[in-house]
């Protein structure tokens, strides 16, 4: 028996790995036998050895080598700083317009038509506003990343049973109390949910925003990359961001089981 | 057990024949769609210290909506309520409520559950919960959440939670509808020993006429349409009650006879 479940446990281990292990292998068998010429996906040993460059080459040597870390702490910081202020706004936003009916019909109606406008529409305005750089992608990122936000927090803590509220009420809970106690873990997996999808948004953003003149960053390799006609640095660039991704939703959700009871025992 | 208990928890040194809630005109109509609807009408009730009462009525007749009432949960349209002489208009933790429907904070174990009311720093509650945990029998499940046990042990849970608060009153909405017979009994006379060694005021909402019988000093029998209090019945059997004794039985007839009416 406890052979079977070791069997089995390893056998769930490995099924999230089986669809990236499959798509590398075609991709291995399309590049060696020439189905798909090198100009439009560059052989993967040839990836494997930009990206290698890439991370772990000395600077200076070779365009791209060792400049990673440099990419990699500047596009972390735009993610974190638009994330921040996304969950700063839309978790308070998503409280007070699930909470109060006036509060919703205020906003709920901006908010869903500013929801309908695509990112890249902003982009020019946002140059404008704040100029080439941080600021512009942090605006970005903060901006995708609260409706997902606002949106789930508003219809979690909207969708709490209310004989929670009234147990809290007679057992003698204030209602600021209560907010913390009860409304916001009887509401968390859906928070939880609000906050991956925007975190997952904010790197999609990321690219949008440092597409345009900045110097450093994930998204700036790709750009620039795709001016040099380097397809291998454009193919590194997007699975690294793949990468990062999901590590970070990992960490996030990581984060949250380990905050809260509720996130550990309810999702 | 029952005596030793007593010991901890000493009976409160009042006149027996206290009275502890007053219920004066008490109505309610509720108005929706352009019509009004009379759901409750006149309600006087005197409840004694210690007393156990069974508001006993068909589905429909009001007799949650009384409660909800007396928890503060929404106010009447008319009528006083009165706690040991002092009005009552919103919840609290002298009136706890241990609801139909499953009511325990789902991410908090058993044990966080009854604690939750508490306000004293954790060191000082740790013995209080130990001590309610026992009374409901539920000590090696501590550490359990809310969907990892049975109906039963749910209303157990919800019992303690209130219990530990000390009500001056508790409510209890037909807290046992939603489980078998078997452990309906067996929360019943659980109940009724923890009454016995706790000394509460219990206000009880039920539609089953044996229950009623098993658990009252009094039965107050609600009509519909609108809800009013249409007889009170003081019941004199000597406890424990038997379910099958003759005495019993026909005062189960002679009550659903009376619902029926």
């Amino acid at each position: 028996m406890s052979d079977d479940t070791t069997r089995r446990g390893s056998l769930h281990a490995a099924q999230p790995w089986l669809i990236p292990a499959a798509m590398l292998a075609l991709w291995f068998a399309a590049s060696e036998s020439g189905a798909i010429p090198a100009y439009l996906l560059p052989h993967p040993v040839q990836i494997s050895g930009a990206a290698y460059g890439y991370l772990f080459g000395s600077p200076g040597g070779m365009p791209y080598a060792g400049r990673f870390w440099e990419d990699f702490t500047s596009s972390i910081v735009r993610v974190g700083l638009g994330f921040g202020f996304a969950v700063a706004v839309g978790i308070p936003a998503g409280f007070f317009s699930g909470r109060r009916a006036l509060v919703n019909r205020l906003i709920s109606n901006t908010i869903n038509a500013l929801r309908a406008v695509p990112g890249i529409s902003w982009l020019p305005l946002a140059m404008v506003w704040f100029g080439i750089g941080l600021k512009t992608t942090v605006f970005l990122v903060a901006l995708a990343a609260f409706f997902p936000i606002y949106l789930n927090t508003a219809s979690g803590v909207r969708q709490v049973n209310p004989i929670y509220f009234q147990a809290g009420a007679m057992l003698g809970i204030p209602p600021v109390r209560g907010i913390f106690t009860i409304l916001l873990p009887a509401a968390m997996p859906q928070i939880i949910t609000g906050l991956r999808l925007g975190l997952g948004i904010a790197w999609a953003y990321l690219v949008l925003g440092e597409l345009t003149g900045v110097p450093n960053g994930l998204g700036a390799v790709i750009m620039d990359a795709r001016m040099l006609g380097r397809i291998d640095m454009i193919v590194v660039g997007i699975i690294l961001i793949a990468v990062l991704g999901r590590v970070s939703d990992l960490l996030l959700h990581q984060f949250m089981r380990f905050c809260f009871k509720s996130a550990r025992r309810l999702s | 057990m029952k005596s030793r208990l007593k010991l901890i928890s000493p009976a409160p040194a009042a006149p027996p024949r206290q009275r502890i809630l007053e219920i004066r005109g008490l109505s309610k109509t509720f108005s929706g769609a352009g019509a009004f609807q009379k759901v409750l009408d006149g309600i006087d009730v005197d409840v004694v210290r210690g007393e156990m009462i069974c508001i006993l009525g068909r589905s429909g007749c009001g007799k949650t909506t009384l409660l909800n009432i007396l928890a503060g949960f929404i106010p009447p349209t008319a009528g006083r309520l009165l706690l040991d002489g002092r009005p009552v208009s919103r919840p609290g933790p002298d009136r706890c409520v241990v609801f139909q429907e499953d009511a325990l904070f789902p991410w908090l174990t058993v044990e966080e559950n009854i604690a939750f009311g508490l306000r004293a720093p954790q060191r000082s509650l740790r013995p209080e919960v130990e001590r309610f945990l026992a009374l409901v029998g539920l000590t090696e499940f501590r550490s359990y959440l809310p969907r990892e046990i049975s109906g039963g042990m749910k209303q157990r849970v919800a019992l303690a939670r209130v219990l530990i608060l000390k009500p001056a009153v508790l409510l209890m909405d037909e807290p046992f509808a939603a489980l078998d017979a078997q452990t309906r009994e067996e929360m019943q006379n659980l109940l009724l020993a923890l009454w016995e060694a706790l000394n509460h005021t219990i206000l009880f909402v039920t539609h089953d006429v044996a229950e009623a019988v098993k658990m009252a000093d009094r039965i107050l029998l609600m009509d519909q349409n609108p809800g009013r209090i249409r007889e009170e019945i003081r019941v004199g059997l000597p406890r424990p009650r038997e379910k099958e004794a003759g005495h019993f039985l026909s005062l189960c007839r002679d009550l659903l006879a009376k619902l029926r009416g």
